[in-house]
């Protein structure tokens, strides 16, 4: 079914200004994205290292590093160029930041220096650069370092609250984005990374049953359980009917409290992408919630008769919710 | 003159331009999407997260008491859940998709069985026994299953079975060369996707749908471009039996590419079929090249550099040959 432009546009009470968006499929731009990366990345390093080794200090890396960004966002931020083009000039801006990073990182020998210049460079492409491309990798970076930096500096709890504050950041700007930036790449970045440091680390109340302790790791799992609320709160616009609304956000909140937060993130995943009709994070979910259940075979600090019961009462709320939908669906089909 | 089409991108274009508030964005989504579809699939997606963490919760159950459990119990575990699982599929009816999703995993589950037996009675047979016994007598029951996911269950094992043959036996015996075999892999996969394609045409139901067509081109592809990327990097091209391998792999690479190019262009244009051919020799097109610029300048910079040019230009080239192609549907 193709939408009609006039008709949605009409509904929507917006003037068109007659611009669409060009898409190419999918897997074309996996090749183009593959070639573009490979080529570019084989034709900077010689240059970035040929600077470097010229000079004899990391400093050196400093000029060609600029360069690359410069060059990158002259071609970017001019109009026209074809997908292959926006995909070389992608890399050589990302090269050229992770340069400059890996610059002030050995120049101070500090992983939160290195984290520092990562984020003033994202922010500075997040406002000019609205490339997902540029967003996605530079963001996920971005955060990999600050994990990194916090998980030396501080506890492993505290790399659980970076994540779980990056999943709710970044679940907000997928539902609600804002004007004037294109943030999706940013966004997605920061949904995507949450399950998979998650299920490594040691939050989930599942993994604390024995722990009466107050663990400060429970401040991120009670904010992603709020995640999940707000997004079934968004639902409201699909799904009218309030019983099977509140059902879902009580099985969301059971969920929450039972499943590692690894699953748990999967979990996320799949209510955006019901929020968003989005096939590719419905696809990812799924992805992530086969991973997510072979991490919590290998997770040594729970038994598996204790896993066995979580998963078990986790899949009977599904199920519970399943038949409920079932019946929802049913009543409303012969009125419908 | 707007464009007749309006794809979320243009919703999303449309928010970041200040045209729709940013809280009307998931409503104005919802213009484009299909409600009924979405719904079913959350049903799905809930049935499946329900079931696969009670599968999973039993899994786990059983791996727990497992070294307690009795010998006759291991058997009867399993046994009964194939049973089950066989009597679920012919009572659902294996040409509907849950009956086919019962026998699959009845086969899967016979598998567990033989497994079993093996972990049981510590037979000390070679692991390709289990892989070849497995296929052979599952066999009729995935004739008699007719579902085309469950042929792709059971060429798995098949490999499996033959690779482990390959490796324990012919190889181990100085009767074959451990680089033959992801040519013989590569050989039956072929094999499997010129019977796929011949069933297909006489419109029989193991043919199964279209994605079927590209798991099987995906994995020949995989196969001979894994083999012929380790020739371009082959050692000793000189020695008479190095030479013979490395033309066996590059010229069947060449035969494979051809074969799924004719496939992919007829009746019409096979997009995603057709990347996935051009991203193969993309691969080993920039490899060769790289390799030969690599054996002219050596370890020098401007090696590197060509390599990079040689790359940009092959991807660059099929990118374009593409999206061509892909403006152009129909030959």
């Amino acid at each position: 079914m193709i939408p009609d432009r006039q008709k949605i546009i009409a509904q929507l009470g917006v003037e068109d200004d007659g611009i669409s968006h060009a898409d190419i499929a999918w897997y074309i731009e996996v090749l183009i994205t593959a070639g573009a990366w490979i080529g570019s990345i084989a034709l900077v390093l010689p240059i970035a290292a040929l600077f470097g080794f010229a000079n004899g200090s990391e400093a050196g890396l400093a000029l060609p590093a600029i360069l690359m960004v410069g060059i990158a966002f002259f071609l970017l931020r001019r109009p026209g160029g074809g997908p292959f083009l926006r995909q070389f000039a992608s890399t050589i801006a990302l090269v050229g930041e992770a340069l400059l990073v890996a610059t002030a990182g050995s120049l101070t020998e500090s992983v939160l220096a290195a984290a520092g210049m990562a984020v003033v460079l994202l922010l500075v492409s997040l406002r000019f650069l609205p490339q997902a491309s540029i967003q996605f990798p530079a963001t996920i970076a971005t955060l990999g370092l600050i994990i990194l930096g916090v998980g030396i500096e501080y506890h492993l709890w505290a790399i659980d609250l970076v994540v779980t504050i990056a999943v709710a950041l970044g679940t907000y700007l997928l539902i609600s984005p804002p004007h004037r930036l294109d943030l999706r790449g940013f966004a997605t970045a920061l949904v995507f990374l949450g399950p998979l440091v998650l299920s490594m680390g040691e939050l989930g109340m599942g993994s604390e049953l024995g722990n009466d302790d107050w663990h400060p790791g429970r401040a991120a799992q009670i904010i992603l359980i709020g995640v999940s609320l707000w997004l079934v709160w968004q639902l409201r616009f699909f799904i009218r009917e309030r019983l099977i609304l509140i059902l879902l956000a009580v099985a969301v909140f059971v969920l929450g409290i039972l499943m590692p937060a690894g699953l748990y993130g999967s979990v996320i995943f799949l209510l955006i992408a019901y929020a968003l009709g989005s096939t590719p994070w419905a696809f990812v979910g799924s992805i992530g919630i086969i991973y997510a259940i072979s991490r919590i075979y290998y997770n040594i600090g729970l038994t598996l008769m204790i896993k066995s019961f979580l998963l078990g009462g986790a899949g009977i709320v599904c199920i519970a919710l399943w038949i409920i939908a079932e019946r929802a669906s049913r009543v409303s089909k012969p009125h419908g | 003159m707007a464009n007749e089409e309006i794809t979320v991108s243009d919703i999303h274009r449309l928010v970041v331009a200040g045209k729709i508030p940013s809280d009307r964005y998931l409503q104005s989504r919802s213009l484009l999407r299909n409600e009924d579809k979405w719904r079913q699939w959350a049903r799905l997606a809930l049935l499946a997260l329900g079931v696969g963490q009670i599968i999973a919760a039993v899994i786990f159950f059983f791996a727990f008491n497992w070294a307690e459990f009795p010998d006759i119990g291991k058997f009867a575990v399993v046994e009964i859940l194939t049973v089950i699982l066989v009597g679920f599929a012919i009572v659902v009816g294996f040409d509907r998709p849950l009956g086919q999703a019962a026998g699959i995993a009845a086969f899967v589950s016979f598998g567990v069985l033989l497994a079993v037996v093996g972990q049981v009675y510590q037979t000390g047979a070679d692991a390709w026994t289990l892989f070849v016994i497995w296929a052979g007598l599952g066999l009729p029951f995935m004739i008699s299953l007719r579902s085309a996911v469950g042929w792709l269950v059971w060429l798995v094992v098949a490999l499996l079975g033959a690779s482990l043959y390959a490796e324990q036996v012919l190889v181990a015996d100085g009767r074959m060369v451990s680089d033959m075999i992801p040519i013989l892999l590569g050989v039956i996969l072929a094999l499997a996707l010129g019977i796929r394609e011949f069933l297909a045409k006489k419109q029989f139901r193991e043919a199964g749908p279209f994605w079927i067509r590209l798991v099987l081109l995906a994995a020949v592809l995989a196969f001979w471009t894994f083999s012929a990327s380790a020739a371009i990097f082959e050692s000793n091209m000189l020695t008479l039996g190095v030479a013979a391998l490395v033309f066996i792999r590059i010229s069947g690479f060449g035969v494979v590419c051809a074969g799924v190019l004719r496939l992919a262009l007829r009746p019409f244009y096979d997009m995603p079929a057709l990347t996935m051919i051009f991203l193969a020799i993309s691969t080993v097109l920039s490899l060769a090249l790289g390799r030969a610029l690599y054996f002219v300048f050596r370890e020098d910079f401007s090696a590197l550099f060509m390599i990079g040019i040689a790359v940009m230009g092959i991807f660059g080239g099929a990118a374009v040959l593409l999206l061509r192609l892909s403006q152009r549907r129909i030959p």
